[in-house]
C-alpha cells in the first residue's frame, strides 16, 4: 500500500517565449517508513516533483494521491493542511526566519496549526515538544540564538526539527546537504537515516549519488521521467 | 464649533424678536405678557441695542456697542451673569486659588456669593457712598450726587483688560470700579427719524466687567439698566407714544428642544399684537431662533469646519496610499518569509489576515497615540501658546480673527472615537491590497525569491 503516489503528472514552465516541460507523464509512489532518493542533474525537475507531491504546488495534469485523495485538485484550505500536519520539508537554503530564535522557528508549523484561543492553551507543552527536538540534534544550547548565529549544519538541524514539530507522515527534503561541506553533510544524513530507522518516511532530492546510496530506493528523473538508476 | 455655539447661545434668549431698526417696536410689554403665557416659554424680557459714546474718567473716548438689559431677568434668559468679573468669575477664582490664605469657610462662602450672584446679577455700586462722592467734591449744586449715578458694566476690552502675550490677565484692578464714565446715545424718534443734535448723556460708575470670551461683545459693549437707556433714547413711554425697545430675549422651559415652532407662535402673538394696536411698520420686526440670528457667524464657522474635515478627508485618503505603498514594500521585502510560512502549512487566507491584522495594529497604536498626543496638545494648548509667548514672545492666536479669547480646548468624545476609528479603517483599509497581493503568492515563487 503506497503513502503518497503520484500518476502522469505534468508540469512545464515560461523561460521567456519558450516553454519547458520539467515533467511528463512522470509517475512516482512511496511506500509508508520508506526511504527514496531521487536523483538527477541540476534543472532536471527534482525539486519540482518534490513540491508537487508536498502541495507546494499543483501539477497541469496527472494525480497525487494521499490519505485516498486526489491532493493535486484540493483546494488551498486543505493543501495547507496537509503541509501543516502530514508533510515536512527541508530546504536546501533553510529557510528559517531570521528574526526569529531556534526555537520559535522549530515552533512556526505548530503555531501556524492552532488559532490563537487554542495556542495559548497548547504553547506550554508545544515547546516542550520543540525543546525535546532540538535537544535530539544537539541544539539544546542554541534556543534562543538567531539563524544568523548558527552554522550551517545547525540551520539545517533547525529546518529538520521545524519539519518535524507536527509529526508528519512524509518528510521531503531538497538537497538537505546542497549547501553544507562534506562533513557537515554528512552529519545531515546521519540526521535524516536516524529518522528513517524511526519509521520516518522520507523522500530525498539529490544530485550526489553517493547520499543516494543511502537511500532504500533511489530513482532517478530523466527526461521528465522517473526510471530507475 | 461646539464652543462657538455653546458661547453665543449663552448670551441672548432662545428666541430672540428682534427690531430691524434703531428705533425698535413699540407694545413690547404686552407681546411679551402674551409670550410668557406659552407653556414652553420661561421668561422673556426686553433688550435694547444701540450705539454710543463713551468716555471713562477723561482717558479714553470710543464708540460702543450699548446694551439695555433688565438685570434681574437676565439671569433667567442666558449665562451673560457668568461673564462677570466681580460678581462671578473672580469670588470662584478666588475660591479655588490655593496661594490665598482663605479657609475652607471662606473660600466656600466666596462660591456661595457668586451661585447667589448668578441669579441675583446687579448694576449695584460696590463701594460706600463716599467713596463716589468724593471723587467730585466740587460738583454744582443741584447736580446729581456721583454716589447716586447708575452702575454700568463694560466689556473686558473696553476697559483694555486683555491677555497679554504670556497669556495673563493685564490691566485688571479695583480701581477700575471707581471709573467715572460718561455714556452717549443718539435719540431715535419712534417715525425713525435720527437727530444728530438730540443726544443724552449719562454719568456712570463701572460696578463689573464682563468677559463672554466671545471678542465681538467683550472688545466693544457696555451694558447699562434697560430703563435707563429706554429714556435716554426717547424710546419710553410718553403721551401718544408707547414704549418701545429693539429687542425681546426669550428663554424656554427646560426640554423645550422645537425652536422654531416656539418662534412660529411668537410671531404669531407679535404680529397679532401689532395689528391690535393699530401699528403698521414698514419693516416689521423679525422673529428668529438664537441660530437664525448668529446664521451668520455660525455659518462662517460651519464652513471653516468643512474646509478642514475636507482637509483631514484628503490627509486620509494620503495616508491609506502612504500605508498601501509601506505594506507593498513591506509584503516585497517579506516574500520569502510568505513562503516559508505557507510551507509549513499557512493558508492564503491566513497570509492575509496576518498583513490586515498588522494593518489594523498600526491603526489602533497609531490612533491611541495619536488621540493621547492629540488630546494632551488641546487640553493644554492654551498654556502651550502661553509658554510660546513666554519664550518667543508671539501671540499665535488672534481673538480679533477667531471670535473667542482663548483657544477652544475641550475635546469632543464622539469626534475622538470617530477620528480613532477612521485611522482604523485607513490603515486597514491601505492593508487590504498588499495582504491579498501576499495571500496569492506561490509558495515556491516566493521561496525562490531574491
Amino acid at each position: 500500500m503506497h503513502l503518497i503516489s503520484a500518476e502522469s503528472i505534468n508540469k512545464s514552465f515560461k523561460m521567456g517565449d519558450a516553454v519547458v516541460t520539467v515533467l511528463k507523464d512522470c509517475d512516482f509512489a512511496v511506500k509508508a517508513g520508506e526511504f527514496v532518493a531521487i536523483e538527477g542533474r541540476s534543472g532536471s525537475g527534482k525539486s519540482t516533483l518534490l513540491h508537487l507531491l508536498g502541495c507546494l504546488d499543483r501539477p497541469e495534469a496527472g494525480s497525487i494521491r494521499y490519505d485516498n485523495r486526489d491532493i493535486a485538485a484540493l483546494g488551498d484550505k486543505e493543501r495547507s493542511a496537509y503541509r501543516n500536519n502530514d508533510f515536512g520539508f527541508v530546504f536546501q537554503f533553510y529557510h528559517l526566519l531570521p528574526e526569529l530564535s531556534v526555537l520559535e522557528n522549530t515552533l512556526l508549523g505548530a503555531f501556524v496549526k492552532h488559532s490563537v484561543g487554542e495556542w495559548l492553551r497548547v504553547r506550554h507543552p508545544q515547546r516542550e515538544k520543540a525543546k525535546a527536538l532540538l535537544e535530539q540534534f544537539g541544539l539544546s544550547h542554541r534556543l534562543k540564538h538567531r539563524p544568523g548565529q548558527l552554522s550551517g549544519g545547525e540551520r539545517q538541524r533547525v529546518a529538520i526539527a521545524r519539519a518535524l514539530i507536527n509529526g508528519p507522515k512524509v518528510l521531503f527534503a531538497d538537497e538537505p546537504t546542497g549547501n553544507l561541506d562534506t562533513e557537515t553533510g554528512l552529519q545531515i544524513m546521519a540526521v535524516l537515516n536516524k529518522l528513517h530507522t524511526q519509521g520516518q518516511t522520507l523522500v530525498m532530492v539529490t544530485h550526489d549519488r553517493s547520499l543516494a546510496k543511502q537511500a532504500d530506493r533511489t530513482l532517478l528523473l530523466r527526461d521528465g521521467k522517473l526510471v530507475s538508476p | 464649533m461646539r464652543m462657538f455655539r455653546d458661547s453665543f447661545q449663552g448670551l441672548s434668549g432662545a428666541v430672540i424678536v428682534q427690531s430691524q431698526s434703531l428705533s425698535g417696536f413699540p407694545h413690547y410689554d404686552e407681546m411679551i405678557r402674551r409670550i410668557e403665557k406659552l407653556p414652553t416659554v420661561r421668561v422673556a424680557a426686553p433688550q435694547i441695542q444701540t450705539f454710543g459714546l463713551i468716555n471713562i474718567d477723561n482717558q479714553k473716548n470710543a464708540g460702543v456697542q450699548v446694551i439695555g438689559l433688565e438685570i434681574d431677568k437676565i439671569g433667567q434668559i442666558n449665562r451673560f451673569p457668568q461673564s462677570l468679573f466681580r460678581q462671578y468669575q473672580g469670588l470662584i477664582e478666588a475660591a479655588d486659588d490655593s496661594k490665598l490664605d482663605l479657609s475652607q469657610e471662606q473660600r466656600r462662602s466666596l462660591r456661595a456669593q457668586a451661585a447667589e450672584n448668578l441669579t441675583k446679577p446687579s448694576f449695584a455700586l460696590p463701594l460706600p457712598a463716599a467713596a463716589y462722592d468724593s471723587r467730585f467734591p466740587n460738583r454744582r449744586p443741584g447736580t446729581t450726587p456721583p454716589s447716586e449715578w447708575s452702575g454700568m458694566i463694560a466689556g473686558a476690552g473696553v476697559l483694555n483688560i486683555r491677555k497679554d502675550e504670556t497669556g495673563k490677565i493685564v490691566n485688571r484692578g479695583e480701581f477700575l470700579y471707581r471709573l467715572p464714565t460718561r455714556l452717549t446715545v443718539i435719540n431715535v424718534s419712534d417715525r425713525g427719524t435720527l437727530d444728530l443734535t438730540d443726544k443724552a448723556e449719562r454719568n456712570y460708575w463701572i460696578v463689573d466687567d464682563s468677559r463672554t470670551k466671545v471678542w465681538q461683545y467683550d472688545s466693544n459693549t457696555v451694558y447699562v439698566p434697560f430703563d435707563l437707556l429706554q429714556k435716554d433714547l426717547n424710546m419710553a413711554a410718553v403721551e401718544n407714544s408707547p414704549a418701545r425697545t429693539t429687542e425681546i430675549h426669550i428663554a424656554l422651559k427646560p426640554g423645550v428642544k422645537d425652536l422654531m415652532a416656539v418662534r412660529d407662535e411668537v410671531e404669531k402673538i407679535v404680529a397679532a399684537v401689532l395689528e391690535e394696536k393699530g401699528v403698521i411698520m414698514g419693516i416689521p420686526p423679525v422673529v428668529q431662533t438664537w441660530e437664525q440670528s448668529q446664521a451668520k457667524w455660525l455659518g462662517a464657522i460651519e464652513k471653516e469646519v468643512a474646509l478642514v474635515t475636507t482637509l483631514f478627508s484628503m490627509i486620509s485618503v494620503v495616508s491609506v496610499f502612504l500605508i498601501f505603498c509601506i505594506f507593498y514594500m513591506i509584503v516585497a521585502e517579506k516574500t520569502k518569509d510568505i513562503g516559508i510560512i505557507k510551507s509549513v502549512g499557512a493558508t492564503s487566507a491566513g497570509v492575509a489576515v496576518i498583513f490586515i491584522g498588522y494593518g489594523c495594529a498600526i491603526g489602533i497604536a497609531g490612533g491611541a497615540m495619536g488621540l493621547a498626543l492629540g488630546w494632551s496638545v488641546v487640553h493644554n494648548i492654551n498654556y502651550l501658546h502661553q509658554k510660546m509667548g513666554d519664550l518667543l514672545g508671539i501671540q499665535i492666536w488672534n481673538p480679533e480673527v477667531y471670535a473667542f479669547d482663548t483657544i477652544p480646548n475641550v475635546v469632543d468624545p464622539k469626534s475622538a472615537v470617530i477620528i480613532v476609528g477612521v485611522a482604523i479603517v485607513s490603515s486597514v483599509v491601505g492593508a487590504i491590497i498588499p495582504a491579498m497581493h501576499a495571500a496569492r503568492l506561490n509558495p515556491v515563487d516566493a521561496l525562490r525569491f531574491e
